[in-house]
């Protein structure tokens, strides 16, 4: 599944979420005609109710500024790195998970017959011979690299149906997950990139949906292993905030062209959802040509329209808070 | 100095007025985001003022999030209702629609009520895992669970 599918998948959901959008708000006094009346209730001081506010205050701006503090390090969730009662941790290579004890562990290379409520493990995947692609392994042999979940699809080249191929971050470790799923069950393997690491879990039954996102969780980076290397979040974070990093810092004469048209379109192509719309309306305005290159002014985004300079201060906002990339001088 | 009872009453009156504000400007996506979840526009309008005003009456760190945590609940809450009693038929959708939408929005409703939430909340809000984890109240592991399967059940029944 590409980027494109994910994209045209938004779109259409947002298409069919208008479906149901209200002609009008009902003001909230309507809804709960004792609302406004509520404030006026609040009936003698009360030191508690004051402090509790207050609390309430001092509790956000912890958070935010705990927040701005480890988005920079880790989006991730945190990584516990324990074992739940009656399951087993397993460390291949210098990534750690655990599963239930009864689950078998395959740590042979072998194009496996897979069974549900297994876990496969494969150290350099790449260096094995492929299988073959009904066997259900992911064939990683012919990816080149950088690995990204593209390149891997086009790998793969035509894999069964129902597998998906994403870029997922485990806990810090980034990682491409191919999940499958026919009639006897479904799979997530999960190539963990920088380690060179490939695992897989199988599951027979659907009801097997929070474990196996109990088990995914512990995916994570083995206690005695080094830490994930924290790079540059451009380059961790995923394709669009790569793209947003090289074109942070360009000519005057590029705005407008066709290579910041062309720049646009293939950011829209990995865009994640919440800037698609801004990117499409850049986009339009970048091809109505109402840019000149012989008249700079037109390049000064203070003379576009007001929805074009809204698109355009949102993508940067997106830049800088998600992406860690500053494009606003 | 204003005593206490003066800062009380400007906390509560400044929090009806940022919420309204907050109401307000929430509204239509908040439907929306019920709509994908319930089919039904006067539902989704239901459980989202449902929502709004138990949001309301409670102050909280981030008064959006837990009005769109609010709308997400009601409308599990309602389909777990329409379980127990008949079945339910979406709204028809506006005419000279694609059918591939249609198809679409019918597999969606045909989701189970978790997945069907974690699509919502990823493509319509754009929330992270970690946002959608908190809204409904699971782990980051069992949003990935729950948004691949029910994409897979959605790319193999609708052809997109």
């Amino acid at each position: 599944v590409s980027r494109e599918d994910d994209a045209d998948l938004g779109r259409a959901l947002r298409t069919i979420a208008r479906w149901g959008e209200p002609a009008d708000i009902p003001p909230l006094s309507q809804l709960v005609p004792t609302f406004p009346a509520h404030s006026q209730q609040v009936g003698p001081p009360s030191r508690t109710r004051w402090w509790i506010a207050a609390a309430a205050a001092l509790v956000l701006v912890v958070m935010l500024t705990a927040l701005a503090v480890t988005r920079t390090s880790d989006d991730s969730s945190p990584y516990v790195g324990s074992v739940p009662e009656g399951w087993k941790a397993i460390v291949v290579g210098s990534v750690q998970l655990a599963v239930p004890d009864q689950w078998p562990v395959h740590e042979e290379w072998s194009c496996w017959d897979q069974a549900a409520n297994n876990v496969y493990l494969a150290k350099a995947p790449r260096t094995h011979e492929p299988c073959s692609s009904e066997k259900g392994e992911l064939n990683l042999g012919a990816a080149p690299h950088p690995i990204e979940p593209d390149s891997i699809l086009a790998a793969v080249g035509n894999p069964q149906a129902g597998a998906q191929v994403t870029l997922e971050n485990l806990n810090g470790l980034r990682a491409v997950l191919d999940y499958r799923e026919d009639d006897t069950g479904y799979s997530f393997n999960y190539f963990v990139v920088d380690e060179d690491v490939l695992i897989t879990l199988t599951f027979g039954d659907a009801a097997d949906t929070d474990l196996a996102g109990d088990i995914i969780a512990t995916i994570g980076p083995a206690p005695e292993s080094s830490p994930p290397v924290v790079e540059d979040s451009a380059t961790t974070l995923d394709p669009f905030c790569s793209m947003v990093a090289a074109s942070a810092d360009v000519p005057e004469a590029y705005v407008g062209s066709a290579e910041h048209l062309a720049d646009v379109a293939s950011m829209l192509a990995v865009a994640p959802p919440q800037v698609i719309s801004q990117l499409e309306i850049l986009q339009s305005y970048l091809a109505s040509g109402a840019i000149d290159a012989a008249q700079p002014t037109s390049k000064l985004i203070e003379n576009w329209p007001p929805e074009v300079q809204g698109a355009s201060a949102d993508l940067s906002r997106y830049s800088s808070e998600v992406c860690g990339i500053d494009t606003r001088d | 100095m204003r005593d206490v009872g003066g800062s009380e009453t400007d906390v509560v009156t400044g929090w009806v007025e940022g919420f309204e504000a907050i109401y307000r400007a929430s509204y239509r996506s908040m439907v929306q985001l019920a709509y994908l979840m319930l089919g039904s526009s006067s539902e989704a309008e239901e459980v989202v003022q449902e929502a709004a005003l138990n949001a309301g009456r409670r102050i909280s760190n981030n008064p959006h999030a837990y009005l769109r945590r609010s709308v997400v609940n009601g409308s599990i809450a309602v389909l777990r209702r329409r379980a127990v009693t008949e079945k339910h038929q979406p709204d028809p959708p506006p005419p000279e629609q694609p059918s591939y939408l249609v198809e679409l929005r019918d597999c969606l409703l045909g989701l189970p009520e978790r997945q069907r939430a974690a699509i919502a909340l990823r493509y319509l809000e754009g929330l992270t895992d970690s946002e959608i984890a908190q809204t409904l109240d699971c782990r980051e592991g069992s949003v990935r669970s729950l948004i691949s399967r029910g994409l897979s059940t959605l790319r193999n029944e609708v052809i997109l």
